[in-house]
């Protein structure tokens, strides 16, 4: 039975299989190129079309990582359904279900000689993947991530095992969607909708919850530009790496409060001008006293509404590995109870 | 060796035609006595017909003493329906032809031929008390 | 002394609240022959996938060989080749019979590739590349290689070329006296079964109106040839049908024959006049 599942499938598992590792292939090769060229990372917008080498590798590793996250859709269309439903349309799983193989073996061979290595495959592409991005900095060498977290999208679902896990899950969609629709393209239509919104969903509402984030307080009275302004924000040294997954004015009782932008000051427009007698320095320091007087009117108005704090809630990158060992997790038990589905529906599939 | 063939539509059952071609064969001599039958895989395997109809007719002509089967190695002509001097036979047709010939010449029609043989077996198997009275 | 190796009793099977088979009993003795027959969609297809564990009946119970048949897949003693004959379109024919001979524990690889062979078809020949005639001797030489005890074949001569019938005939008939297999086949061209089958069995509107030695179900059956309302001249026979084309002259009757009819004709009742009475939409049954 192994050897006609891969006679069978052959060239679905080594489009499956090379895919992943030729891009790993490319990253890394670009990778070399880039360490010979530079010592620090650099923006694609600056480099697109340009036909240097460096911006040439970044174009590449560019589009390789942007396929990463695109694989395990496209794995999970074109694999995960063809691998039954171009049985099923042709009626040739009735030969398959009337020798001597049971109809569990039928579908777990399948399952383990085509998806298994296909999910191999693309764990390496996400090692090479991680590897390639964070041995430096986070977010090194490609336009996505310079000022992003690997926690969040698209960096944290294009690296480390989250590949693979995404691959498992949109494998085990295709195949049960296959067997459940016996129809192609509706199964193929299905699953990629399926798995776009599980990789939508996933960053935006889920992840967050894997850990309680920390906490970063910041004080009325400290704020963005040390008391000249009074907007609240992340601290500056930490404007890149971190995935805020939330930011609120917090009251005495530690509860969130929601301020209307316009309810404190600045709500007016009358910014100083510069008189024409006056010197840059005698105007700057003007517009600083200005400043200083808004942000004290302003920090008095939110301590009027009862606003203790200003409150940043993020996950620290520290926990990325354990990330991403939750959400593999989620995604493989996911898998599995999918697998568990289509077997049962083989159970039930009529000639 | 015999090669059977089958007329889908003479109306008369397979297996009989069967028979009847073993039996024209014995007598013409194409099978003799300690031949071997085709066997039913053989027949069934050129004419397309069910391997029972071959069965059946080989029952019957172990039934009428023909051939017998000896097991594992298959059916075989046991007794012979050739009667001797074939040549005779053709010598006799046309001696009887010229008696007819004559017959005609002389004047009679079919009916008073046909009167004078009739007698003339009478006669003969009348005498002889041969069975076929 | 009975060997049967199939039997069906009581068995239903409805799709969406459509009836296809209803009540279906029947027995199939080793080593018959049996023809399938019935008009299209009458359920002939859906009665065999019953027996070889692709669907599970409503009601009643099938056994093979002395087992029930269940979800585990097909008994091990049977052999089944589809309409469609199902045959994998890349793969080279050499490798369908490894595929036979890996999915497969007992299979008698000299003998598939024998078939093959005698058919004329090369073991590098893809299957895509295939005359339908072919295609049915490689998916036939599938099923035979199994070595099966009963063998169930829909509509095999089907799409087949005169010469690829009478060769698939050919192959199957020297199957059965070699090994003594046990054959149902279903076809709903009589001619071609009337050599092959000893048995027949027929089935309308889902249900088995007739099932029995070919020999003996002529013989039960005789055709009345005349004018007029043939009720009165059947005795205690009963009327099966009008003959198809005969302008209310001849009438299929099923019965002990009368010596003699006033008005009528007797006439002996061919195999082709018994089942077509019965198929007949004008049929009494």
């Amino acid at each position: 039975m192994i050897w006609v599942t891969w006679r069978q499938f052959r060239g679905t598992i080594l489009t499956g299989i090379l895919t992943p590792l030729l891009i790993s292939a490319v990253m890394m090769a670009t990778t070399l190129v880039l360490d010979g060229v530079r010592s620090f990372g650099t923006v694609f917008f600056y480099c697109f079309g340009y036909p240097t080498t460096e911006c040439v590798a970044e174009t590449a590793l560019t589009t390789a990582s942007l396929a990463t996250i695109a694989l395990p859709v496209l794995l999970g269309v074109f694999v995960g359904v063809t691998v039954f439903s171009r049985d099923i349309e042709r009626r040739s799983h009735v030969l398959g279900l009337t020798q001597a193989v049971s109809r569990r073996r039928w579908y777990w061979t399948r399952i383990l000689v085509v998806f298994g290595p296909i999910v191999l495959a693309m764990g390496v592409l996400g090692l090479v993947s991680y590897w390639v991005r964070f041995r430096s900095f986070s977010g090194a060498y490609a336009f996505v991530g310079y000022f992003d977290s690997r926690l969040s999208f698209p960096l944290f679902g294009a690296a480390g095992i989250a590949p693979a896990a995404y691959t498992a899950l949109g494998l085990a969609v295709g195949s049960a969607l296959a067997l459940l629709l016996r129809n192609t393209i509706g199964a193929m239509i299905l699953t990629l909708v399926a798995m776009a919104a599980v990789l939508l969903v996933l960053p935006t509402a889920i992840r967050e919850h894997y850990a309680s984030p920390e906490i970063e307080k910041i004080e009325l009275a400290d704020n963005f530009y040390g008391g000249d302004s009074a907007t609240y924000s992340s601290s500056p040294d930490a404007l890149s790496q971190r995935w805020l997954i939330g930011s609120d004015y917090i009251d005495l009782n530690g509860d969130p409060v929601t301020v209307a932008w316009d309810t404190c000051p600045p709500n007016h427009d009358s910014w100083p001008e510069a008189r024409p007698e006056e010197t840059t320095a005698e105007f700057d320091a003007r517009v600083s006293a200005y400043d200083r007087g808004v942000a004290a009117e302003r920090i008095d108005c939110l301590r009027g509404l009862g606003i203790d704090h200003f409150e940043n809630r993020y996950p620290p990158d520290s926990l990325f590995w354990r990330f991403q060992l939750t959400e593999a997790a989620l995604c493989l038990l996911l898998a599995a109870l999918l697998a568990g589905v289509a077997a049962r529906l083989t159970r039930r599939l009529q000639p | 060796m015999i090669a059977y063939r089958i007329d889908r539509h003479s109306g008369i059952p397979a297996y009989v035609q069967l028979v009847l071609q073993t039996k024209q064969a014995l007598r013409i001599g194409d099978l003799v006595v300690g031949d071997q039958l085709p066997t039913a895989k053989d027949v069934v395997g050129a004419l397309a017909i069910n391997p029972n109809t071959v069965l059946k007719a080989y029952r019957e002509l172990e039934r009428d003493g023909l051939v017998e089967p000896r097991p594992g190695l298959g059916t075989f002509v046991i007794a012979s329906l050739a009667k001797p001097g074939m040549a005779e036979k053709t010598a006799l047709t046309n001696e009887l032809d010229r008696w007819v010939a004559h017959g005609i010449a002389a004047g009679l029609d079919r009916s008073d031929l046909e009167a004078l043989i009739a007698s003339a077996l009478d006669a003969r198997y009348h005498d002889t008390g041969d069975i076929e009275r | 002394m009975t060997d049967t190796v199939l039997s069906m009793t009581d068995v239903g099977k409805s799709f969406r609240r459509n009836k296809v088979l209803e009540n279906c009993t029947f027995d199939i003795e080793r080593g018959s022959v049996t023809a399938l027959v019935g008009s299209n969609g009458a359920g002939k297809s859906t009665l065999m996938s019953l027996v070889v564990g692709l669907l599970s009946p409503d009601t009643g119970q099938i056994s093979v060989l002395g087992n029930q048949v269940g979800q585990r897949g097909i008994a091990s003693g049977l052999s089944y080749l589809a309409q469609h004959k199902p045959l994998y379109p890349r793969f080279t024919v050499g490798e369908m019979l490894r595929f036979g001979r890996s999915t497969n524990d007992h299979w008698d690889d000299a003998y598939a590739s024998e078939l093959v062979d005698a058919a004329g078809v090369s073991t590098s020949a893809r299957v895509k590349s295939l005359s339908p005639g072919h295609r049915t001797r490689v998916a036939l030489a599938l099923a035979l290689g199994r070595r099966p005890e009963v063998l169930l074949l829909d509509e095999p001569l089907a799409d087949l070329d005169p010469v690829a019938r009478r060769e698939v005939a050919q192959t199957l008939m020297r199957d059965a006296a070699e090994h003594g297999t046990t054959i149902v086949m279903s076809s709903h061209v009589l001619s071609e079964l009337a050599d092959i089958a000893d048995t027949l069995m027929l089935l309308r509107r889902g249900r088995i109106q007739l099932s029995g030695a070919l020999d003996d179900i002529t013989s039960e059956h005789y055709v009345l040839i005349g004018e007029g309302d043939p009720s009165q001249a059947v005795g205690d026979g009963s009327v099966v049908s009008e003959a198809i084309g005969s302008g209310g002259k001849s009438f299929v009757v099923r019965g002990n024959r009368p010596a003699s009819a006033p008005g009528w004709q007797v006439d002996n009742a061919t195999l082709d006049d018994v089942v077509l009475a019965y198929l007949s939409d004008r049929s009494a049954a």
